[in-house]
């Protein structure tokens, strides 16, 4: 399924913000230039309290919040980040290659958070519903590619391809799977929704 | 038997870490409302 396209989808809206003293500056991120060419979003806002101020998604979908405790990182598809307490590092990697047998195009972006001295919040925005599945160790799961949300960094994840040789399908390409092994827990969204990262 | 994915919750009251408040509220586009004591020495951050 396709669904809205390009920086509109990923915006945010700032319904309030509505005690005097709470500041939103807008800076770049680093490596901007890198997602700017990847269709991803190249500015952060801050939000310095104290004060209210609410997010949401031009999307349907589900809200949920990831609390990491200190020495804990956890690592994010792209087009799934909504707003995380400052608190929390980032960094985000380019995977290359994978995404050439998912959709096409020549990479996309994981995010990672992590939490080093004190406990942070993330939000993170799914489509339709957002399960979670806790892995044991060496325990794995096979997802659609489109179909995860994020997963600790204790996760381990391979593609998995299988060419369609015979039936209707015979000839027709590949079949792709995200295989995840335990332990920690991946995050599973239930409706497929692809955004296109220009290339 | 592995044991199927959970739903996470779609709705929360009352959640809490240093620095701030939060509630998600909402079925079909959900909001999240936060309150900041302004006493985190970092600001929150949001995609735009």
């Amino acid at each position: 399924m396709d669904g809205p396209a390009g920086p509109r989808e990923r915006r945010f809206s700032a319904r309030r913000a509505f005690e005097a003293f709470l500041s939103i500056p807008v800076r770049a991120m680093k490596g901007a230039f890198k997602r700017m060419v990847a269709g991803m979003p190249i500015f952060l806002t801050e939000a310095q309290g104290p004060g209210e101020i609410a997010f949401s998604r031009d999307g349907a979908g589900h809200l949920f919040p990831l609390h990491l405790t200190p020495g804990t990182a956890v690592l994010v598809r792209e087009h799934q980040f909504l707003a995380a307490t400052g608190n929390l590092d980032y960094t985000f990697n380019r995977v290359k290659g994978v995404s050439n047998m998912l959709f096409g195009s020549t990479g996309f972006f994981v995010d990672r958070f992590s939490a080093s001295h004190q406990e942070g919040v993330l939000w993170l925005h799914g489509y339709g519903n957002v399960f979670e599945k806790q892995l044991a160790p060496n325990e794995q799961i096979d997802i659609e590619p489109g179909g995860w949300v994020y997963r600790d960094e204790t996760v381990r994840m391979e593609v998995q391809m299988f060419g369609l040789k015979t039936g209707i399908f015979g000839g027709g390409g590949n079949m792709i799977w995200n295989r995840f092994t335990g332990p920690g827990r991946v995050g599973i969204q239930s409706m497929y929704l692809h955004l296109p990262t220009s290339e | 038997m592995q044991k199927p994915p959970q739903l996470l919750p779609t709705k929360l009251e009352d959640g809490q870490a240093p620095g701030i408040r939060y509630r998600i509220d909402g079925e079909l586009v959900p909001v999240l409302h936060t309150w900041l004591d302004g006493r985190a020495r970092r600001p929150t951050r949001a995609a735009l």
